[in-house]
């Protein structure tokens, strides 16, 4: 086994894991003063300096809160849930690739945890899993509004998962690989059409515009945010899965929630805008503006969409979006079967 | 004993654990739980044999997909009216203990005294390695081979989604426009109830077992409950009065 | 570094089923396109999609016994009877589906255009069966036909009765075929190949070596042939059976009685004689032990039944078991080993004369009347064209020379006393014996009792065709069997004389 190899890379997923629980706690108080923003109000302002020490006080806050079971609860599985939430969400930063391979103190250093032979696989298997979490506390709460968020979950989890695995599957044709890196690798090969008298980047929002939008949309059913987020829908299900969650079983889903918005941002930004490929100085603070795009249009939506109903969206995803999903496979395959030099 | 070998008889002993757990559960949400728990074991024993690609899939597929319907049965069913699950007459159990012990007699004998085994196939290490990993060849295997069987499975697929149609279809054009309008997956609103979409609903009869005629159609409607047995659902979890 | 190359399918081999396919998908597209009442082209399309695939049949030569996609679908004589069998099969239930499931004659009415998709699924399945050159397939192929058949028999889902039948039987099937599909990996993991012709080729040298046959192999033939067993509801796995035909819409009995058999022997045969051939002398007992057991028991409590569906369902037990001891007098492939050729021929003549019997229960329905033996008192009085039909099919299910069944068991029997089965033949000649009782009960209630119950008067052209088709079928092809069976003898051919 190659040590130091697995020394880096057992290092290199300490700060990523480290980066990302920091950066979903600066989420949420981005989330709030650009939601404020957009609703003309000023936002957390109090807690030091601009409000900026807010995500902490709610840290600490939901850290000293009681943990309170339901007498109804399945405990065990009560208790476990919000623990499979929160494990989960992280993992996938894994395969993410934050730039290629640098030389440090003469050792070789991967800037990703890990390249495996089915990335987007692991992504979307992770995905799957992690819902288990809201099922189940959805379930075990004891509670009927918990345990309606839990059906909402599954079904829209299973209707969506289908979308999204279908909206990767151009990109799977025109790059060849399941696997991020060399999926970013392929990106970064300009495109020379014309007799190379311009320049374009060959990233797959380009040539996959309709796979982008349907990405785009079924991400945002995946990590139940809004208009998507009718497994907690407040205002008729006071809370849906979390209802009986306090305290720091609640900050667990919290926390896996953005956790999930920022795995799936990064994905978009690999997937289709090319990762850390840029006009100039390739490098990960391409991929951190890429995804802060897509952090800032979750937020965009929270603020501007109203929430479906529940057969609206299944119907969005079973009428509208798999068969549109069916059709970009299908062109792509034709395009590349047929050859298009452009692709 | 290697690492990965170790590893394996961990993975092992503890899918052989969930598996057993699924069977002695008392709550089927738990025997649910084992299998996914069983799931994921296996998928990471495919890992260990470097099958990658059919570790994702057992994972999206079975438990991202299929598990998750399961619970969603599960749940939708009220515990009281599942079937007894741990009943059947004592010689049920007696004999269903002595035919599954056969069995495992069986397969045990069978496992033990194996002998003939086929030649490896094509696909050594090297030769997966050398297509460019597990998915690149099992793509080429399953578009090449076994073209007619993937087809197969996909027509098998659609038939099963036609019965599954057809057994849940809704009763007729007309009641299913009303369903459409008034079905959503919440508590005790149901759309369309105050007539606003334009489609009337008739009124519900006070006592169980009432018929009443609706304003459209040849059928009479019995109704099996009153509408206030509904309002009087024990909690989720709870016995039920009786 | 062992690419498979993708070698180009032979199309022209598959044109039955893609002809079948098309035909789906055209009953399919109409289901969207055609407004309810113009859903009755839809039969015309089904039949003539069914007739198209049958004659295409001719396209073929079979001579060459060729096999394609990666000898995963063998084109040879075996499939070929098969596909006629079927292909007869579907048209004779198309026949007599439409008045029924158009007419509403359940609750609520059913909707035709699925019920054709489905029916023509199963047959397709059953096809492929018959086709496979693998276990893969044949898996494959049995379900489709399978689950088609468990939609079709809880189609009337208005009725408690149909849809206690269609759990059952979708229960138990879905755990039959768990049962097969472990067998079929123990025989892969004894034989490292799932094609069937390359197991036979590996379990060759195996039984002439010194060491025997090993407990895999044997376990994996015992959960084959129970997993095939349960398909074709040979006693023990029957269960599900008089239910199941009792609560499927008549037309649907009369179509499950035939042609998921035909999908289960097919694949006995497949997997029986052509994969584990060599084995023969493992299966040869069990499967004559089965055939025993299975007509014993159906023709034994066919006797108690006032229901006439039910009645046919245990009697289609029974006639599991004389198939059963065509099989079983498999004696190794020399050129004129009848056992396989015998089973073909019986399941042909089985198909006009049980789809017939259901026909007639389907004609008395929808005339208002139910399926109990006391509706079909007087009916020669009533319609004595209908009373002859029946007539007919008891007597041919009876066995009476020189109708179609007589010569099905004569076959049979034949290629019974030919292995030196003494016993199983002269078992099949009492049953049949008994099965006259209650055959012939039927036939004494139409002539010599008086009417009972309201009868409406009802045109119903199509389904009176495919009666008087089936009638004349089962006398005429009775008279011309040896071509048939001359025919279904080239099966030795297909599976290659050992």
């Amino acid at each position: 086994m190659n040590w130091s190899a697995f020394i880096s890379s057992y290092i290199f997923a300490f700060i990523v894991l480290n980066v990302m629980l920091g950066l979903m706690a600066y989420m949420t108080y981005i989330e709030r003063k650009v939601m404020a923003a957009m609703q003309d109000r000023v936002g957390p302002n109090r807690t030091g300096p601009f409000g900026l020490l807010q995500p902490i006080a709610d840290g600490v806050k939901l850290l000293a809160k009681e943990d309170i079971v339901p007498k109804n609860a399945d405990r065990l599985v009560f208790l476990i849930a919000p623990l499979i939430s929160f494990v989960l969400a992280p993992l996938s930063a894994a395969v993410i690739p934050f730039g290629g391979t640098i030389t440090v103190f003469g050792h070789d250093v991967n800037l990703y945890v890990a390249d495996i032979n089915v990335a987007v696989l692991y992504v979307l298997a992770l995905g799957g899993m992690g819902v288990y979490g809201i099922i189940l506390g959805g379930y075990a709460s004891g509670n009927r509004y918990s345990l309606l968020g839990a059906l909402r979950s599954a079904a829209q989890v299973v209707s969506y998962e289908l979308v999204l695995g279908l909206s990767l599957v151009g990109i799977f044709i025109l790059s060849g690989s399941l696997s991020l890196v060399e999926i970013l690798n392929a990106q970064q090969q300009p495109l020379t059409p014309f007799g190379g008298a311009i320049q374009i980047p060959n990233w797959y929002i380009l040539s996959q515009p309709l796979g982008f939008v349907l990405f785009l949309i079924a991400a945002v059913a995946e990590t139940n945010r809004a208009p998507f987020d009718l497994p907690e829908a407040e205002s008729e299900l006071i809370g849906g899965f979390h209802t009986e969650y306090s305290g720091f079983r609640f900050s667990f889903f919290f926390l896996a929630e953005y956790i999930n918005m920022i795995v799936v941002s990064l994905m978009a930004a690999t997937l289709f805008l090319g990762g850390i490929d840029g006009p100039i100085a390739d490098g990960v603070w391409w991929l951190a503006a890429k995804a802060a795009l897509f952090l800032l249009f979750y937020i965009w939506l929270r603020t501007t969409l109203p929430r479906f109903r529940y057969d609206q969206l299944m119907g969005l995803a079973w009428k509208v979006l798999l068969p549109l999903a069916v059709i970009n496979v299908a062109l792509t395959g034709l395009i590349r079967l047929w050859g298009l030099g452009l692709l | 004993m290697s690492a990965e070998v170790l590893v394996f008889d961990i993975l092992g002993a503890v899918a052989v654990l969930a598996a057993a757990g699924v069977v002695l559960a008392r709550k089927p949400v738990h025997s649910a739980l084992s299998l996914v728990v069983s799931f994921v074991n296996v998928a990471a024993i495919y890992v260990i044999l470097r099958a990658e690609f059919l570790a994702a899939a057992q994972i999206i597929v079975y438990t991202g997909a299929i598990l998750v319907l399961v619970l969603f049965v599960i749940m939708l069913v009220h515990p009281e009216d599942l079937p007894e699950f741990h009943g059947g007459r004592p010689i049920q159990r007696v004999l269903a203990l002595i035919l599954g012990l056969v069995l495992l007699g069986e397969v045990l004998a069978a496992i033990l005294t194996r002998t003939v085994v086929g030649q490896p196939g094509p696909w050594s290490e090297q030769a997966v390695q050398a297509v460019g990993g597990n998915v690149q060849a099992l793509g080429q295997v399953l578009y090449s081979g076994y073209v007619l069987p993937i087809q197969a499975t996909a027509l098998l697929l659609l038939v099963a989604t036609i019965g599954a149609l057809v057994l849940a279809r809704p009763d007729s054009p007309r009641v299913r426009r009303v369903a459409r309008d008034t079905a959503t997956i919440s508590l005790g609103h149901p759309r369309g109830a105050d007539g606003a979409n334009g489609v009337e609903l008739p009124a519900l009869p006070p006592v169980a077992g009432d018929r009443i005629k609706p304003e459209t159609g040849e059928r009479e409607l019995v109704m099996a409950k009153s509408g206030d047995d509904f309002l009087d659902q024990p909690v989720w979890g709870e016995r039920r009065r009786s | 570094m062992p690419v498979v190359e993708l070698v180009r399918p032979e199309w022209g081999l598959i044109v039955p089923e893609l002809i079948l396919l098309g035909t789906i998908v055209v009953v399919l597209a109409g289901d969207l396109i055609l407004s309810r009442r113009q859903h009755s082209v839809l039969t015309w399309v089904a039949l003539a999609g069914l007739a198209l695939s049958l004659l295409s049949n001719l396209t073929i030569d079979w001579d060459a016994g060729r096999s394609t996609f990666n000898g995963m679908f063998q084109a040879d004589y075996f499939s070929l009877f098969i596909n006629i069998v079927v292909g007869v099969a579907g048209i004779l239930s198309v026949m007599i589906s439409s008045s029924y499931v158009e007419g509403g004659e359940e609750p609520e009415g059913l909707p035709w255009p699925e019920y054709l998709a489905l029916l023509l699924f199963s047959i397709l399945g059953t096809m492929l069966v018959g086709a496979a050159g693998d276990l893969l397939m044949i898996f494959l192929g049995i379900e489709m036909g399978s689950l088609a058949v468990y939609a079709l028999t809880g189609f009337a889902r208005r009725r408690a009765t149909s849809l206690e039948g269609a759990l059952k039987y979708f229960l138990l099937g879905a755990f039959a075929t768990a049962i097969l599909i472990y067998g079929m990996a123990w025989t892969y993991g004894a034989t490292g190949t799932t094609a069937l012709d390359e197991i036979a080729a590996r379990l060759r040298p195996v039984i002439t070596g010194e060491g025997g046959i090993e407990a895999s192999l044997l376990l994996a033939l015992l959960l084959l042939a129970i997993g095939l067993g349960f398909k074709i509801a040979a006693v023990p796995f029957h269960m599900w059976t008089p239910d199941a035909y009792q609560g499927a819409p008549t037309p649907v009995s009369g179509y499950m009685s035939v042609v998921p058999k035909v999908a289960g022997f097919a694949a006995m045969a497949r997997v029986l004689v052509q994969a584990l051939g060599p084995l023969s002398d493992s299966w040869l007992t069990l499967i004559a032990i089965l055939a025993l057991a299975t007509m014993v028991y159906g023709n034994v409590v066919a006797i108690a039944q006032r229901d006439v569906k039910r009645m046919l369902g245990y009697s289609s037990i029974g006639h599991t078991g004389y198939i059963l001891v065509g099989l079983a007098a498999y004696s190794g492939m020399s050129a004129d080993d009848r056992s396989v050729s015998s089973v073909l021929f019986y399941l042909f003549s089985y198909a006009f004369m049980n789809i017939g019997a259901f026909g007639v229960v389907t004609w008395l329905q929808s005339r208002g009347l139910g399926v109990t033996l006391d509706d079909f008192r007087g009916l020669a009085t009533r319609s004595p064209l209908a009373a002859i039909a029946m007539t007919v099919f008891m007597l041919s299910l009876m066995g009476l020379p020189p109708l179609l069944g007589f010569y099905a068991k004569y076959y049979v029997i034949l290629a019974a006393v030919q292995v030196g089965l003494i016993w199983l033949a002269v078992a099949v000649v009492v049953m049949s014996a008994v099965s006259a009782f209650f055959y012939l009960r039927v036939v004494a209630v139409m002539y010599f009792n008086e009417p009972v119950g309201d009868w409406k008067t009802q045109r119903t052209p199509l389904l009176g065709t495919g009666l008087a088709l089936m009638a004349i079928g089962t006398l005429v092809f009775g008279l011309l069997s040896s071509p048939l069976l001359d025919l279904a003898q080239k099966w030795v051919q297909a599976f290659g004389v050992a």
